[in-house]
C-alpha cells in the first residue's frame, strides 16, 4: 500500500516538474524575444559547462590521490616494464585530456552567443592542420618503439634454466602441474582424461585405464560406459512405457504434472543416448588407432615422463627465477591472469600458450608491504587477523568461460629459492596416489615408479615429435 | 558519364511527375495507413521506424544493464520481488543467478552494439538525410530500403524471442567466443540461445547490407545538380563511408556466423579442437578459436566506427551550424574519415594481443592502431577550432554536440594505452576496457544520435521537442556518464563480466565504487526515460515548427516544405552551387547552398587561404 502511495506521489511530482518545464517553453513564447531567451539560456549553459569542467578536473586529480591505496604493487619483472609505459602515457594523454576539454568548455564559455556579434569565417589553415597532424605522430611513434621495444621484451623466447610449469584451465578450476624430477611434463592426450588422470597424461598404463573404463573389463569388474550406456538404452523404452501407462492411470493433476517431467527427461536422455555412444565409440577409435605397438616402441622414453608429474593445490614459485607457465585449457576459453604480476594469456583448447616472468617480490614481503595500507587493515568476516596478514596472490580467469567464471580462483604463492625448494621436495608426484586405483590387469604389479634417471640427462632426445595430437609440453 | 546523367535525369523526370501528380491531389489521401506508415517506401517515414524501433531496444538494453548494475552494486539485496517476472532467472535467496547475469551482459552488448547504435543511429540518420541532404526524391531504391527495416525486423524478433526460451538467451558475451558459444554442454545460453542469436545476427546483416547499398548508391548516384563530393555535408560523407565499412566487413561476420552454426549443428570443426567437457572427449579436430576472433574482430572493430562515424558526421554539422562558423578544415575532416574507414579494417586483432597470437604479428597491429589516432585527434582539433571565435548558440543539440567532443577526448586517450600491446597485457577484459569502449562509442555515439534526434527533430515531426527537458536530459546525462566511466579507470585490475568478484582479495576494495557507479547508472536511466516521454509526447503535442529554416542552416533539408511529403521538393530539386558551410561570411550569417556564388566570390577550397585572407580582413574591420 505504502509502495503504491509512493508510486503515485513521484508520479504527480513528475507531472508537475513537466507542467512547470512546457509553461517555460509556452512562456519563452509569448514574450517572442527568441534572441533574448537564446542569449540567456547560451549564458546560462555556458556558465554550466565551465563550472562542470573546473569541478571535473578538480575531480580528476582528486581521484588519483583518492584511489592511490587501491593500486596493487607490482610484483614483476616485466610488470615494470609495463608499468613504466602505463605511467608515460598516462602523462601524454593526461595532458591531451586536460588540455582539449579545457579549451572545449573555455571556447564554449568565450564565444557564446551574443545578439550581434559576428562569428569569424575561419574556414581552414593549411599550417595549422599541418601541425596537429605532424605532433600527435610525433608523440605516437614515441609511444609505439617504448611500447614494442616492452613488448619483445615481454613476448620474447625464455631463458633455457627458465622453470617451467602448466596451468590448465577447465570449467570452473584450474589445475597446475610441475614436472618431476626429470625436469620434463609428461605428454598429454585429452582423449585420455578421467578421474584418475584429470589433465591426460600419457602412460601405457592411463592408455590401458582409459579404454577399461570406456569399453569395459570383465575380468577386472568393469563395466565400461559403453556397455552401460547400451543397457539404458535397451532400459528406457519399457521405463518410458511404463511411466506413460502410470500417467495415463493418475487422475490427480499435481502428482502426474512432476511424472510428465520424468517422463520429458527419460525421452530426452533416450534421444541422447545414441550420441554419447558414439563419442565414446569415436573416443576408443582414436585411442586405439595411436597407441599401437609402433607408438609405444617409438616413444618409449617420453610414455614415462609423467610418472613423476606433480599436481599440487597451489603454485609455488622461487622468488626472482624466470618461471614459465605454459597455459592450456580443456573445454572452453579460459585466461590466466595474475594481476600483481601483470601476467595475463588465453588458455586456448587444441592451443598451447605460454607466458614467462620473473616473480620479484615473495609473498612474505608483500604482506609486509600491504600492512601499512589502509585497505588492508580492514578484517574480514569471521576473521581475526586484518586481511594483509593473511594476502595471497591470486590467479583468476580473465575471459569469460561460463556461469563461474569468477570463482576460478588459484593461490599462488612466491617464496624465496630454498623454501620453494622444501616445498617441492615434500610433493609426491599425482602418480603415486591414483595408480593403486586405476582399473588395469596386474595391478599388483604397479608402484609407485621410480624416476627414469636417464631421461632426466638426455634432453635432446624428443621422440614426441612423431606425435601429433597429444599437447607434447616440452621443449 | 554522360550515360549517368541521362538515367539521372530520366530518374528525376519520373520522379518529379510522380510527386507532382500526388502534390495535385493530397498525396495521403490515396495511401492507406499500412502502405504510409508500415510498408513504407518513403526514406524518411523508414528512418523513424528505425529510430523507433531503436528507442524501444535501447530502453530493453539500458534496462538490462540496470539489472545487472544492480548486482554489482548491491550483492545482497533482495530481489525475490522481481520473480514474478524473471521466475528462476533469481536464485532462491532473491540474487541475480550468475547464468542470467552472463545473458544480461550478452544481451546488453549486442542489442546496444547491433540494434542501437548501427541500426537506430546509421540507420535512422542515413535514411532521413542522404535524400534530403543531397537533393534526391528517394532512396535509388526505396523498395529495398523497405526491405532493410523489416529485415532488421525480424532480426530484432528473432533476438525478442530468444529472451523466452526455457534455457534462456545466448550467455557467451556480444562476441560470441567458441568454444562457449558452441558447444550446448558449456552453458546454458548456448543450449538454443545462441542459435537464436546467430540467425538475428544473419537476418540484421542482411539489414545492414541492404540498407548500405541504398546509401551508397545514392549518394554516388542521386546528387543534384552542382552537388559535387567536395560540397557534400560532413554527415553525408560519414553515412557514405559507414555504408561502405559495412559492406565490406558484415559479410565476414556472416562467414563467421555461418561456420559457428555449422560447428553447433552439423557437427563440423570450423573453431573446435581436442575439447574435453561434461566428461567427454569430443570427436571434433583440427579448428581454432582464434579463427573465429579473427573473423569476428574484422568485422568487430571496422564496427565501433560504422557506430561512431555517423555520430562524428552529425556533430560537425550540428557544431557548424551553431556556432555559426564553417567547419574548420573540411577537406581534412573529410580525409581524416577516409583514413579511418582504410585504417579501420587493419587494427583488429588489437583485441587479441593475448591470446596466444604470435606476437609479432600483434606489433604490426600496435603499429596500425596507434596510427587510427591521428585522423582522430585531427577531428578533434578541427572541431575545437570550429568553434573558436563563433558565436555559439546553446541550444539542447549543440549541447549534446559538445558533449560529445568531450567524451571522444576522455574516452579515446584511453585507447592510446589500449592499444600499445605491452600496456594491453594488464589491462585486457579488465573495467579499463569496459570504461574505455563505453565514452569514446558508446555514451559518444549516444551524443551524437541525441545531437541528431534534437537538431532535426523539428523537421522529422514539424514540432520542437520540449527544450527545458532537453537541457535537463543534457545535464543529467552528461554527469552520469562521467561519473559512472571515469572512475571505473581505477577498476583497471578488475577482470570484466564478473558478476561478483568477492572471491578475490585482491579485486575486493571496490564495493563502496561499484555501489555509486550504480546509483549513477539508475538516475542516468532515468534521464533517457525523461527524454522518451519528451520524443513521443513532441511527436503529437509539442509547438509547431513555423518557420522553414530554424536555424539558419545552409543544407538543402531546410528548403523543402516544412511538412515534405514523398519526394521531399514541391517543385523541381534545388540546384546546388556551393558547399554547406558558408558561414559568417562576407559579413553575412549565412548562405544557403541553393544561391548562386557572386560575382566576386571564390568558393572554398578553390584556391589557397581564402579563409586567413578572410580573417586578416576581419581583424581589420574591428580596428
Amino acid at each position: 500500500m505504502t509502495g503504491w502511495l509512493i508510486f503515485i506521489a513521484v508520479l504527480l511530482v513528475l507531472i508537475v516538474l513537466f507542467q512547470v518545464t512546457r509553461t517555460l517553453d509556452l512562456v519563452s513564447q509569448l514574450r517572442g524575444d527568441d534572441d533574448r531567451q537564446l542569449e540567456q539560456n547560451t549564458k546560462l549553459h555556458a556558465t554550466g559547462l565551465f563550472i562542470f569542467m573546473v569541478l571535473g578536473i578538480i575531480g580528476f586529480f582528486w581521484s588519483f590521490r583518492h584511489y592511490s591505496d587501491t593500486n596493487i604493487p607490482v610484483a614483476s619483472e616485466h610488470g615494470v616494464y609495463i608499468h613504466n609505459m602505463f605511467i608515460a602515457t598516462l602523462i601524454v594523454t593526461g595532458i591531451v585530456f586536460v588540455v582539449c576539454n579545457v579549451l572545449l568548455f573555455v571556447f564554449v564559455y568565450m564565444y557564446r552567443y551574443r545578439k550581434g556579434r559576428q562569428a569569424v569565417h575561419f574556414a581552414h589553415s593549411n599550417k595549422l592542420e599541418f601541425i596537429w597532424t605532424v605532433i600527435p605522430t610525433i608523440v605516437l611513434t614515441g609511444l609505439v618503439v617504448f611500447g614494442l621495444q616492452a613488448w619483445t621484451k615481454i613476448t620474447g623466447p625464455s631463458s633455457n634454466d627458465a622453470l617451467v610449469f602448466e596451468m590448465t584451465g577447465q570449467q570452473f578450476f584450474w589445475t597446475s602441474r610441475y614436472p618431476g624430477a626429470d625436469g620434463k611434463l609428461g605428454l598429454r592426450d585429452y582423449n585420455l582424461i578421467c578421474p584418475e588422470n584429470p589433465l591426460g597424461v600419457v602412460t601405457k598404463e592411463y592408455v590401458e585405464h582409459r579404454l577399461n573404463l570406456l569399453e569395459g573389463n570383465a575380468a577386472l569388474g568393469v563395466m565400461g560406459e559403453i556397455p552401460s550406456l547400451q543397457k539404458r538404452k535397451e532400459e528406457l523404452p519399457a521405463l518410458i512405457a511404463n511411466l506413460e501407462a502410470e500417467i495415463a492411470k493418475r487422475p490427480n493433476r499435481y502428482k502426474k504434472e512432476e511424472l510428465e517431467a520424468e517422463l520429458e527427461t527419460l525421452e530426452d536422455e533416450l534421444e541422447d543416448i545414441d550420441d554419447k555412444i558414439k563419442i565414446r565409440m569415436l573416443n576408443v577409435e582414436r585411442i586405439k588407432n595411436k597407441y599401437t605397438e609402433d607408438y609405444y616402441m617409438a616413444n618409449s622414453e617420453a610414455m614415462t615422463w609423467g610418472y613423476d608429474d606433480i599436481l599440487p593445490s597451489q603454485l609455488h614459485l622461487p622468488v626472482n627465477k624466470e618461471a614459465l607457465a605454459k597455459i592450456t585449457a580443456l573445454d572452453v576459453l579460459h585466461d590466466f591472469d595474475v594481476p600483481h604480476m601483470k601476467v595475463k594469456m588465453d588458455a586456448v583448447p587444441g592451443m598451447p600458450t605460454s607466458f614467462k616472468f620473473t616473480p620479484t617480490i615473495t609473498t612474505a614481503e608483500m604482506r609486509q608491504t600491504l600492512s601499512s595500507n589502509p585497505i588492508w587493515q580492514k578484517v574480514k568476516e569471521g576473521d581475526t587477523d586484518p586481511m594483509w596478514m593473511n594476502f595471497n596472490y591470486e590467479v583468476a580467469c580473465a575471459e569469460l568461460c561460463g556461469v563461474g567464471h569468477s570463482a576460478m580462483k588459484y593461490i599462488l604463492v612466491v617464496e624465496t629459492e630454498a623454501e620453494y625448494e622444501a616445498w617441492l621436495a615434500a610433493q609426491t608426484p599425482y602418480w603415486n596416489a591414483v595408480a593403486s586405483s586405476l582399473k588395469i590387469s596386474g595391478l599388483s604389479e604397479l608402484a609407485p615408479r621410480p624416476v627414469v634417471e636417464e631421461a632426466a640427462s638426455d634432453s635432446t632426445a624428443a621422440p614426441a615429435a612423431a606425435d601429433t595430437t597429444a599437447i607434447a609440453i616440452n621443449y | 558519364m554522360s550515360q549517368e546523367t541521362t538515367i539521372r535525369e530520366n530518374l528525376e523526370t519520373h520522379i518529379d511527375e510522380h510527386a507532382h501528380d500526388h502534390g495535385h491531389d493530397h498525396h495521403d489521401h490515396h495511401q492507406s495507413f499500412i502502405s504510409k506508415y508500415i510498408f513504407s517506401t518513403d526514406h524518411k517515414v523508414i528512418a523513424k521506424q528505425f529510430l523507433i524501433t531503436g528507442i524501444i531496444w535501447a530502453i530493453v538494453g539500458g534496462g538490462l544493464s540496470v539489472l545487472f548494475r544492480i548486482q554489482l552494486g548491491y550483492p545482497d539485496a533482495d530481489l525475490n520481488w522481481m520473480r514474478p517476472f524473471l521466475g528462476k532467472w533469481i536464485t532462491p535467496e532473491g540474487h541475480i543467478a550468475p547464468e542470467f547475469y552472463n545473458a544480461l551482459i550478452t544481451m546488453h552488448g549486442t542489442i546496444l552494439v547491433f540494434f542501437v547504435l548501427t541500426a537506430g543511429l546509421s540507420g535512422t540518420f542515413s535514411n532521413y538525410l542522404i535524400p534530403l541532404m543531397v537533393g534526391a526524391r528517394d532512396m535509388a531504391s526505396g523498395f529495398i530500403n523497405m526491405l532493410s527495416y523489416w529485415f532488421f525486423f525480424l532480426s530484432s524478433v528473432v533476438m525478442a524471442a530468444s529472451f523466452f526460451l526455457a534455457t534462456g538467451p545466448a550467455s557467451g558475451g556480444w562476441t560470441a567466443y567458441p568454444p562457449l558459444n558452441a558447444l550446448p554442454q558449456a552453458a546454458t545460453g548456448s543450449v538454443l540461445g545462441v542459435d537464436y542469436w546467430l540467425l538475428s545476427i544473419v537476418l540484421f546483416i542482411v539489414s545492414v547490407l541492404l540498407g548500405g547499398l541504398n546509401y551508397i548508391t545514392t549518394v554516388i548516384n542521386l546528387r543534384t545538380r552542382g552537388m559535387k563530393m567536395f560540397r557534400l555535408p560532413l554527415p553525408i560523407w560519414a553515412f557514405f563511408l559507414t555504408a561502405v565499412i559495412g559492406l565490406l566487413s558484415f559479410p565476414v561476420l556472416l562467414s563467421a556466423g555461418v561456420l559457428m552454426l555449422f560447428d553447433r549443428n552439423l557437427g563440423t570443426s570450423f573453431y573446435l579442437d581436442q575439447i574435453y567437457i561434461g566428461g567427454e572427449a569430443l570427436a571434433n579436430a583440427g579448428g581454432s578459436p582464434i579463427l573465429y576472433q579473427h573473423l569476428f574482430w574484422f568485422l568487430g572493430h571496422p564496427e565501433v566506427y560504422i557506430i561512431i562515424l555517423p555520430a562524428m558526421g552529425i556533430v560537425s554539422e550540428v557544431l557548424s551550424v551553431h556556432s555559426r562558423k564553417p567547419i574548420f578544415g573540411y577537406t581534412a575532416m573529410v580525409y581524416s574519415l577516409l583514413a579511418i574507414t582504410v585504417l579501420s579494417f587493419i587494427v583488429w586483432a588489437h583485441h587479441m594481443f593475448v591470446t596466444g597470437m604470435n606476437p609479432f604479428i600483434g606489433s604490426i597491429f600496435v603499429i596500425f592502431t596507434l596510427i587510427i589516432a591521428v585522423p582522430s585527434a585531427v577531428k578533434v582539433f578541427n572541431w575545437l577550432t570550429t568553434l573558436w571565435r563563433g558565436n555559439i548558440k546553446l541550444n539542447p543539440a549543440m549541447l549534446f554536440a559538445i558533449g560529445f567532443v568531450s567524451l571522444f577526448i576522455s574516452g579515446g586517450v584511453t585507447g592510446i594505452f589500449l592499444g600499445n600491446s605491452s600496456i594491453d597485457v594488464e589491462l585486457h577484459d579488465t573495467y579499463f576496457v569496459v570504461a574505455h569502449f563505453h565514452l569514446v562509442m558508446g555514451v559518444a555515439a549516444f551524443f551524437g544520435m541525441f545531437a541528431g534526434v534534437y537538431h532535426w527533430f523539428p523537421k522529422m515531426f514539424g514540432r520542437h521537442l520540449n527544450s527545458t527537458l532537453g537541457y535537463i536530459h543534457f545535464w543529467g546525462t552528461i554527469i552520469c556518464a562521467y561519473l559512472i566511466f571515469y572512475p571505473m579507470h581505477f577498476e583497471y585490475m578488475l577482470p570484466r563480466r564478473y558478476p561478483t568478484h568477492a572471491g578475490f582479495d585482491t579485486f575486493g576494495m571496490f564495493a563502496q565504487l561499484n555501489e555509486f557507479i550504480t546509483i549513477a547508472a539508475i538516475a542516468s536511466f532515468a534521464f533517457q526515460l525523461m527524454f522518451v516521454f519528451n520524443f513521443f509526447y513532441s511527436i503529437w503535442y509539442g509547438r509547431k515548427l513555423r518557420v522553414q529554416n530554424p536555424y539558419h542552416a545552409n543544407t538543402l533539408e531546410w528548403t523543402t516544405p516544412i511538412r515534405p511529403g514523398h519526394g521531399n521538393w514541391d517543385g523541381e530539386i534545388p540546384t546546388v552551387y556551393r558547399w554547406a558551410y558558408d558561414y559568417s561570411k562576407h559579413g553575412r550569417d549565412f548562405i544557403p547552398q541553393t544561391e548562386p556564388l557572386s560575382a566576386y566570390e571564390l568558393e572554398h577550397g578553390e584556391h589557397g587561404d581564402e579563409s586567413d585572407s578572410d580573417i586578416i580582413q576581419h581583424e581589420k574591420h574591428n580596428g
